[in-house]
């Protein structure tokens, strides 16, 4: 009963957060008392799509994140694959029957990081897609209203998450450009092509494609029109 | 649009009433099958269709292609009568300001993109109507998806009890607090600012608004 408590409790306290760390670290304060020691909140969908902002806050060990990473486990990762099949709460161990041996590995060498078993929490998104929460730990014990309750809490969790995200989208890391960059990729973004951006600047058209070429690497883009948009949301050009 | 029906004008919508109890025995029983609801004469009503019951009927050309039902829950309604366990950690929620939220949903047959915006219409026309009728909190059991779906949409919602599984999804007792937060935080995360909520057929004229018997009056509520 108290677990309930602790659940409902952290529901009643979302209305009081008012940015994603102080939210992230109630719901850290949460599972603790749970029985968990880290979590990872975000969009599993899809999971050989590239995508940077898959992982929306995590707390796991460094060494596992990096592991991960480097290993590109999404693609293997048997918790990733049975979140998007099912919107059924289900622990880690139970996804062992079905794994092969390399999703086994990736089950066995989180077990190196203290990670030997966790519950993990699909939420049916509102694109249809499944997204959610997961949490590990070494061992747990959890009745099914304790389960009921974390699941919950997990739903609300996201919901107020993915809410923040609307408000304040994640700002992209990108390179800074200069000030000839920017003027070139404002033009472009105006829709004018190199040829007339190298008569408004007074420039050879070579130049202008280059101030343009150059932007779009450092914005990590490949088209022009995706340069002018990271060029926006990181405020390198006006709107 | 969503028009509402009350003990007031209810004689005027006895063919779209009809069209709602089809379209419920469609949805809920063929479609979700709650085999309990099953009706020979393909009509899905019961004890709380009366006139204690408010509907918003969502309709398109005519056409019934959705509704709400809403309960007072100074009277009779499904947390009292027949899911009377669900609110263990909150209790239930009963007064005159507040209702219960019951046969919710969209005509099956119809395209799912069609589905998908009958829903949003009937969340933000649900929001509009309990607020400017005066009901400050509406209790409903939920499915997890459609819980996740409302908080994003920005619907304050307040957690009853613990989700159970019934059938083959898992429903939450929960309470809408439906002010004016809920109102404008659904309309903006829709994009849907007009008034789309109408209460046609009384004396008031076209333009009425329903105001349930415990409301504030008018020209005291901060509207």
């Amino acid at each position: 009963m108290l677990l309930t408590d602790a659940a409902f409790e952290f529901i009643e306290d979302l209305d009081r957060q008012t940015d994603t760390s102080s939210l992230l670290n109630s719901f850290q304060l949460l599972i603790s008392k749970y029985g968990f020691s880290g979590y990872c909140i975000g969009d599993p969908s899809n999971p050989h799509v590239y995508r940077k902002d898959r992982v929306w806050g995590v707390t796991w060990p460094e060494g596992w994140l990096k592991r991960f990473a480097d290993q590109r486990y999404q693609l293997v990762d048997p918790l990733i694959r049975h979140m998007g099949t099912t919107s059924e709460p289900f622990r880690w161990s139970d996804v062992r029957a079905g794994a092969g041996p390399v999703a086994l590995q990736v089950l066995d060498e989180a077990t190196e990081f203290g990670m030997n078993d966790g519950f993990a929490l699909p939420i049916y998104g509102t694109d249809g897609a499944m997204i959610g929460v997961t949490v590990a730990a070494e061992h747990y014990e959890l009745d099914k209203r304790d389960e009921a309750a974390l699941h919950m809490a997990a739903i609300y969790f996201h919901a107020k998450f993915s809410r923040f995200r609307m408000r304040n989208p994640p700002i992209p890391k990108v390179s800074k450009l200069t000030p000839r960059e920017r003027e070139c990729l404002s033009w472009v973004a105006s829709g004018k092509t190199d040829w007339e951006i190298s008569q408004i600047l007074n420039i050879s058209e070579q130049t202008a494609h280059e101030y343009v070429q150059n932007a779009i690497t450092k914005l990590n883009a490949t088209t022009r029109a995706q340069a002018v948009a990271v060029a926006m949301l990181t405020r390198q050009i006006l709107q | 649009m969503l028009e509402v029906v009350t003990r007031e004008n209810r004689h005027l919508y006895g063919d779209a009433l009809e069209q709602m109890y089809r379209l419920r025995h469609r949805l809920f029983v063929e479609h979700m099958k709650w085999e309990g609801l099953r009706r020979p004469d393909g009509r899905e009503i019961d004890q709380f269709d009366n006139d204690d019951a408010i509907y918003l009927l969502l309709r398109e050309n005519g056409e019934v292609t959705g509704s709400h039902r809403l309960l007072p829950t100074t009277g009779p309604h499904l947390f009292s009568e027949v899911f009377t366990d669900m609110c263990e950690q909150k209790g239930r929620q009963v007064g005159p300001r507040t209702y219960e939220l019951n046969r919710t949903g969209t005509d099956p047959l119809l395209p799912r993109d069609r589905q998908l915006q009958g829903m949003r219409l009937l969340l933000v026309g649900l929001m509009e109507f309990s607020y400017r009728a005066g009901i400050e909190k509406l209790t409903l059991l939920t499915p997890l998806h459609t819980l996740y779906h409302c908080l994003m949409a920005g619907v304050q919602v307040k957690p009853l009890g613990l989700p159970k599984k019934m059938d083959e999804e898992r429903q939450a007792p929960v309470c809408f607090i439906t002010d004016e937060t809920s109102l404008s935080n659904v309309r903006d995360y829709f994009h849907l600012h007009d008034s789309i909520v109408r209460y046609l057929g009384t004396s008031a004229g076209d333009n009425a608004t329903y105001r349930i018997p415990a409301a504030t009056p008018l020209h005291v509520a901060a509207e």
